[in-house]
């Protein structure tokens, strides 16, 4: 059984972190602090991420990102007219992980088709001043047979960033910082991860550097079905980005309430099926040069049995930090900690993550990034399997092509 | 030997202009906007059409007009209103149209501290061409006013560099013409009238901090000599090539603000003021050895402006510069 354990553990590790790393194409936000802009500046979808637009596509990558750019390049045209788009992501990546746990020496070596994502928009109905307002068909076709599709409607008055939106469809909900990396623990464990879209409605306003938004979901994330019950998941989100000369400010909150999810029902306590989940978090930042620091803090309060005063809630608590540092343009250092207690009412099982890598931009639409990453997991209370991420040093190579 | 020469020249004996001095290497942008730039074709209006549709029209909108859907998500400056047919960054005379060659200059090397990148970095130079030729398009007024009509504000050869008296005589003409009303004292864009300005359209605007490493329009001195000769339509900057030449009763006045200035500084400008030749010493000279005072003068100035410009510290790498903005 132990020899059982020595072969399988390292593979299952490999195999879940590799699961964990896919994900949906998301925004880099400290893109946004740097510029002190809001997300939709780039994408198409107002909670960022996916898509980019036409400013996004042919201004912002080819001019602010990459190390070098060049006219012999000849200039992207993914239009066909003014009304049809279309964009990508892939990334692929090369994963090293070497447990270090007492009883496995083993290695994991493998590459990684880590995210296929094709995109495609069109513009219905193309109004208001250049088009700022009307109505986009925005479809995501992503790898495991995931997908986004969202009707959008929007609203601009009188100033382009002063807009209303509404957006139907299947997406993830608007919830704090959406991190590129959504196998960081605000983003898979709060369950916001790259498979967490939801089905419903969400709303949003654009009120110059204050962004408010709304939406009322099934509260069934993960592969689409139907909803068969009358409970909903509800989220509000609030951020402002402001501009101070070459400072920029971001100071944002969330809030996450949903009452599905599938109580376990426990003996001798009742229960009407129905679960509470709560998730609060208030997410930063601040930019300045060649410097953005970034952080979120994240609480949720899981109650199964809410009819049942007597019946144990958990709470777990995560939090993210990252500070990039442009050496140049097209080159950056990043760094990032992460922490993580699943139980707040159990002094085991909490784990740290310590990262640092770079991200190469060589050329417009083409990115590299290199990550080393350690975690740190105390208590260790439930033996071996209890903590298996204990030790683990990953190192994480990735070709990123998009357009 | 040389530069004693020009200065005294310049400055103790400008009537006369005798002593002028040697050229460098002519300036390559004179030749540029001498050529004769045909009309486009329709096919490179397509063109500019296509790439002004895909670059350009984020920021500066699908009729031109600088409304854009990301015009109002960043700090001024607003993007261009080609409509108005209005342009800073020219090389012809003050209130007249920007030559091709002027449009495709800013596209080109784009406007530092602003969101317009350097296009010559992503486009090829036709497509710069090309949708320079299509903005053009926006206004009326490049039909009705051919460029061949325009007056070119030729940019002299470059002097060699000044020595510290003649930078000192550029400064001191700085405060005589009041430039620092606008521009500060320091040249840090903080004059008591900065805070008043505006451009033509009622937006406020503020007057450039002349120690900055990078300048809007371009950095090299015969850059500097063209902004500070055909003057920034619509704002508050005029064009000093046709005031530059003025008798020296012409800048007796420093202005209702004079008394925020350095004693020490006006006393120094009275004294350069002296030696200036009168409005009637002036008017007695011909087109050219007007238009050689203007230039010797706009030298001056252009030479106290470079000799303002910082040094990059630690900090400015670190936390001050974008450096999104370096190219490679």
């Amino acid at each position: 059984m132990r020899a059982l354990v020595r072969i399988i553990l390292p593979f299952a590790l490999a195999l879940a972190a590799l699961v964990l790393f896919e994900r949906s194409a998301a925004a880099y936000p400290r893109y946004a602090l740097r510029e002190g802009v809001q997300c939709v500046t780039c994408h198409v979808d107002p909670a960022g991420g996916g898509m980019r637009n036409r400013y996004g596509r042919y201004k912002y990558a080819p001019t602010r990102l990459p190390l070098f750019n060049s006219p012999s390049i000849p200039p992207l045209n993914v239009d066909i007219g003014e009304t049809l788009a279309f964009g990508a992501d892939s990334r692929s990546m090369y994963y090293y992980a070497q447990p270090s746990l007492a009883s496995g020496n083993g290695k994991t070596s493998t590459f990684f088709q880590m995210e296929s994502n094709l995109y495609a928009a069109a513009r219905l109905y193309r109004g208001g001043r250049d088009g700022g307002s009307g109505v986009t068909l925005y479809y995501t076709q992503m790898s495991w047979n995931n997908f986004e599709a969202m009707g959008l409607f929007q609203q601009e008055l009188g100033r382009p960033d002063v807009s209303l939106y509404l957006k139907a469809g299947r997406f993830i909900p608007a919830y704090g910082i959406r991190f590129e990396n959504h196998n960081n623990y605000v983003r898979q464990d709060l369950g916001f991860g790259p498979t967490d879209q939801d089905q419903g409605l969400e709303f949003g306003a654009h009120l110059g550097p204050l962004l408010l938004q709304g939406s009322v979901l099934n509260g069934t994330s993960g592969p689409a079905q139907f909803d068969d019950n009358t409970a909903k998941a509800v989220t509000a989100r609030a951020e402002i980005i402001r501009r101070f000369g070459k400072l920029r400010l971001m100071l944002g909150g969330s809030f996450y309430r949903s009452e599905t999810g599938s109580a376990t029902t426990v003996s001798g306590i009742s229960s009407d099926g129905r679960a509470i989940l709560l998730k609060t978090g208030a997410h930063w930042g601040a930019s300045m040069g060649r410097i953005s620091y970034m952080g979120e803090l994240d609480i949720s309060n899981n109650n199964p049995f809410p009819e049942n005063k007597q019946a144990t809630r958990s709470h777990t608590f995560q939090s993210y930090q990252e500070l990039d540092f442009i050496v140049l343009r097209g080159l950056e250092l990043n760094l990032n900690y992460e922490f993580r207690d699943p139980d707040t009412n159990v002094q085991s099982g909490i784990l740290q993550r310590f990262s640092a890598g770079f991200e190469i931009m060589p050329i417009p639409y083409v990115e590299i990034k290199t990550l080393f990453r350690h975690s740190i997991g105390t208590g260790r209370p439930g033996g071996l399997a209890a903590m298996p991420q204990d030790g683990l040093n990953e190192v994480i190579a990735m070709l990123h092509l998009y357009f | 030997m040389l530069n004693r020469g020009w200065f005294m020249g310049a400055v103790v004996s400008c009537v006369a202009c005798a002593a002028v001095p040697d050229a460098k290497t002519p300036v390559t942008e004179t030749t540029e906007t001498e050529a004769t730039i045909e009309r486009p074709v329709r096919d490179d209006l397509a063109r500019g059409e296509w790439v002004y549709a895909r670059f350009c029209a984020t920021c500066h909108g699908d009729k031109g007009d600088g409304h854009g859907p990301t015009a109002d998500r960043y700090d001024p400056p607003l993007p261009r209103d080609f409509t108005k047919g209005k342009y800073e960054y020219r090389s012809t005379a003050g209130g007249q149209l920007p030559l091709r060659s002027d449009l495709a200059r800013t596209i080109k090397s784009g406007i530092p501290d602003t969101m317009m990148p350097a296009w010559g970095h992503v486009l090829p130079p036709n497509d710069v061409e090309a949708v320079a030729a299509y903005i053009e398009t926006f206004s009326p007024r490049f039909a009705a006013e051919p460029e061949a009509a325009r007056v070119v504000v030729q940019i002299p050869p470059e002097p060699p560099p000044l020595s510290a008296s003649q930078i000192e005589t550029g400064r001191l003409l700085f405060v005589a013409f009041r430039c620092w009303e606008c521009h500060g004292t320091r040249a840090e864009g903080d004059g008591p009238l900065a805070r008043t300005l505006k451009t033509d359209w009622k937006v406020p605007i503020h007057p450039a901090d002349l120690r900055r490493r990078r300048h809007r329009s371009g950095d090299a001195p015969s850059d500097l000599y063209r902004t500070l000769a055909t003057g920034l339509d619509g704002t508050p900057m005029p064009m000093w090539k046709r005031t530059v030449a003025v008798g020296r009763e012409g800048l007796t006045d420093l202005g209702d603000h004079a008394t925020s200035l350095d004693p020490t500084t006006v006393v120094a400008v009275r004294g350069l003021l002296a030696k200036l030749p009168s409005q009637a010493e002036i008017d007695r000279l011909s087109d050219a050895q007007l238009e050689r005072v203007a230039e010797i003068r706009l030298w001056l100035l252009v030479g106290y402006v470079r000799s303002l410009q910082r040094s990059a510290t630690p900090l400015d790498w670190l936390l001050l510069d974008d450096p999104q903005e370096e190219t490679h």
